[in-house]
């Protein structure tokens, strides 16, 4: 993002600030998004029937459809990852997106509760923006004390284990962690889904850490010391302290306290080896080069992947090898990708499955846009459910035809998509959506050839750490 | 009227936390608070944007997030300033992320340039070379960046940036050590 640096810059005063004060106008527009309509009796009693009848139909549908948790667009377009590890020894799971899951030695278990000891195939799908909560048809809806909340997520796993004997579980006592970076510094909470009952359980909260590559050091806390001073490979190279004033610099390191290597500018620019004019690079071209080298490191290692799938499964030995070129291949990624995610959250897993990092939120959003789907001037349903996207939230709406009033905020970027066929995707994009309600008027929908509506939808979630 | 003053100035008398929990019952509570830190949320948010008018606008969002999830704040021992200075920063983001063209506006001054070099740990006395600084700013990624703004031209303590990024004080330090590591490489004669 481009920069424009005031030097100096005139703060409004008092006054004028007080000019822009209005708590008139924001009492008025908080009521507008908190205010209940008004019906009368009858329209409500009407109302409701009418709803109570399409909600039943409509609930029988999401039963049928999510009981199952089948994905809407068929199980090959679920992202997948595997990786193999010797369970009796501590193992990582680096998987592409920077999310780490850390194993600890002898904590998995077979069918019959032995101790696993055969090398394990670690299955993982991870769903970090709507399009990926979309394409793996887990439900993101969330029912606690009669009330409904859509999931607003930091990310979702499913990892499955297993062996040439079958599938293996975590051990009873043990637990697997995992790590997933965040540009998101807000505390979620934790849910499994349970596959019988088909409903998301609260587990725990999760734990915000300082993302970096090295955890240890970052979390070490100083003894007696107010911080540690970093090189930029994150190695500390000294401790920094307030020395007390009646301690001489040389009784301050012999007790212990290091003077940290300062930060040090020069007015000579020139002798300080940099330029006062702004950088020329070609920011975009760099991005754009970075995407490319990130995807081919990404295609080669989902190949690495799948022969290591495929070595495991004919009893090939030859994995092993080809772990080591899976992980150098993670670590080539970390490094060209730059990670710099904000925070990293962290949480443990007594089982595997399916688990969320979410938290439970309600739409209050002040706009109510009745959906009719036209096609030729005559109104028609579409036969999928319909999704919908505020692009300030990592969160994913799912509507039914029938149930077709879709809450939304027009300042917001809002995505909006079903699945038109087989083939095709109907996507109205931010733009269109805000013209369209601004002007009051019907959508444009555009129909996109599958893998290119999903392309065009995963290029509106730009954000990879949510 | 007197026992209006009275109220008035009973409520005006509260802490945070007493108009808070008065004010999630009833919204007009609010207007205190608001009048309490308006002032200091539209300079932080003005320091971060181009014009006045923007400014305003974002403001009255922060302020109209904090009422509409005022329900949801806890209070957990820390100012209810920092949760505001939270939504802030989220309302800033928010609208550079949707508003890809828009130029990031970061607001700094001498003074507090030159007191950047003391929180390195610098004994000598040295003026900044403040163009040098401008460049790197510019290349700064955008948490870093908040840490920068804060610490050096919001004059924050690492406490309150903690609270309002919601890490701890030690990574508050931690976090702006680094970021005063990687400023000081890349104004290395080397880089």
């Amino acid at each position: 993002m481009k920069r424009q640096i005031h030097i100096d810059r005139n703060i409004p005063d008092k006054a004028a600030i007080e000019r822009h004060k209005d708590f008139n106008g924001l009492i008025k527009k908080h009521q507008a998004i908190t205010k209940k309509p008004r019906y009368n009796a009858i329209k409500i009693i009407t109302g409701l029937l009418v709803i109570a009848v399409i909600a039943f139909l409509v609930v029988e549908a999401i039963d049928s459809e999510e009981r199952a948790i089948t994905p809407p667009l068929g199980v090959e377009y679920v992202p997948v990852e595997y990786q193999i590890i010797d369970p009796n020894e501590e193992a990582t799971v680096n998987l592409i997106s920077g999310t780490k899951i850390y194993f600890p030695a002898k904590a998995l278990q077979n069918s019959d509760g032995t101790i696993c000891t055969d090398y394990v195939c670690i299955q993982v799908s991870e769903f970090r923006n709507p399009v990926d909560f979309f394409l793996s048809g887990i439900p993101m809806n969330y029912d606690s004390a009669g009330t409904s909340y859509t999931f607003e997520s930091a990310g979702m796993i499913d990892i499955k284990a297993w062996t040439y004997n079958g599938k293996v579980s975590i051990a009873e006592g043990k637990s697997v962690r995992v790590s997933m970076p965040s540009n998101n510094s807000d505390r979620f909470n934790i849910y499994q889904f349970d596959t019988v009952e088909n409903k998301w359980n609260y587990k725990s909260n999760d734990e915000m850490n300082e993302w970096s590559p090295d955890e240890a050091i970052a979390n070490a806390e100083p003894t007696g010391m107010p911080s540690e001073v970093y090189s930029s490979d994150n190695v500390v190279i000294s401790r920094y302290g307030e020395i007390p004033d009646s301690m001489s610099e040389a009784e301050a390191l012999k007790a212990g306290y290091m003077v940290a290597d300062t930060l040090y500018f020069d007015d000579s620019t020139a002798a300080m080896g940099y330029s006062t004019e702004r950088p020329k690079t070609d920011w975009k071209e760099e991005a754009k080069k970075k995407r490319e080298k990130l995807a081919a490191i990404e295609s080669e290692r989902r190949t690495a992947q799948r022969d290591i799938l495929k070595s495991y499964r004919a009893r090939d030995k030859a994995f092993k090898t080809l772990l080591r070129k899976n992980d150098s291949l993670a670590l080539a990624y970390e490094e060209t990708a730059d990670l710099n995610a904000s925070v990293v959250r962290e949480f443990e897993l007594k089982a595997f499955g399916i688990w969320n990092c979410d938290n439970p939120i309600i739409q209050e959003l002040p706009n109510q846009v009745q959906i009719a789907f036209m096609l030729s001037e005559k109104e028609f349903s579409p036969p999928h459910p319909f999704y919908f996207v505020d692009l300030s939230k990592n969160a994913l709406y799912k509507y039914y035809a029938g149930l077709s009033t879709v809450k939304c905020d027009e300042r917001n970027q809002n995505l909006f998509w079903y699945i038109y066929s087989k083939e095709e995707m109907a996507i109205i994009d931010p733009t269109e959506f805000k013209s369209a309600l601004l002007q009051k008027r019907p959508f444009l929908i555009d129909l996109y050839p599958m893998e290119e509506g999903l392309a065009y939808l995963r290029s509106e979630m730009d954000d990879p750490y949510p | 009227m007197t026992e209006t003053l009275s109220t008035e100035n009973h409520i005006n008398q509260k802490t945070d936390a007493e108009l808070v929990a008065v004010a999630k019952r009833d919204s007009r509570a609010f207007g205190v608070l608001y009048e309490r830190y308006y002032d200091r949320i539209f300079v932080f948010v003005y320091k971060r944007v181009e014009t006045e008018e923007l400014a305003a606008d974002l403001s009255a969002n922060v302020f109209l997030t904090a009422m509409t999830h005022l329900n949801k704040y806890e209070d957990r021992g820390f100012p209810f300033s920092s949760w505001l200075y939270r939504i802030a920063i989220n309302e800033v983001n928010q609208f550079y992320r949707k508003n890809k063209r828009a130029i990031r506006v970061v607001s700094i001054d001498r003074t507090n340039v030159g007191y950047m070099t003391e929180e390195a740990g610098s004994k000598a006395e040295l003026e900044l070379a403040l163009q040098g600084v401008e460049a790197v700013l510019s290349t700064l990624d955008e948490p870093s960046l908040a840490l920068v703004e804060m610490r050096f031209f919001d004059q924050k303590s690492f406490k309150e940036i903690g609270e309002i990024l919601g890490i701890s004080e030690g990574n508050a330090k931690i976090k702006t050590y680094r970021v005063l590591e990687k400023l000081k490489m890349k104004l290395s004669p080397k880089s």
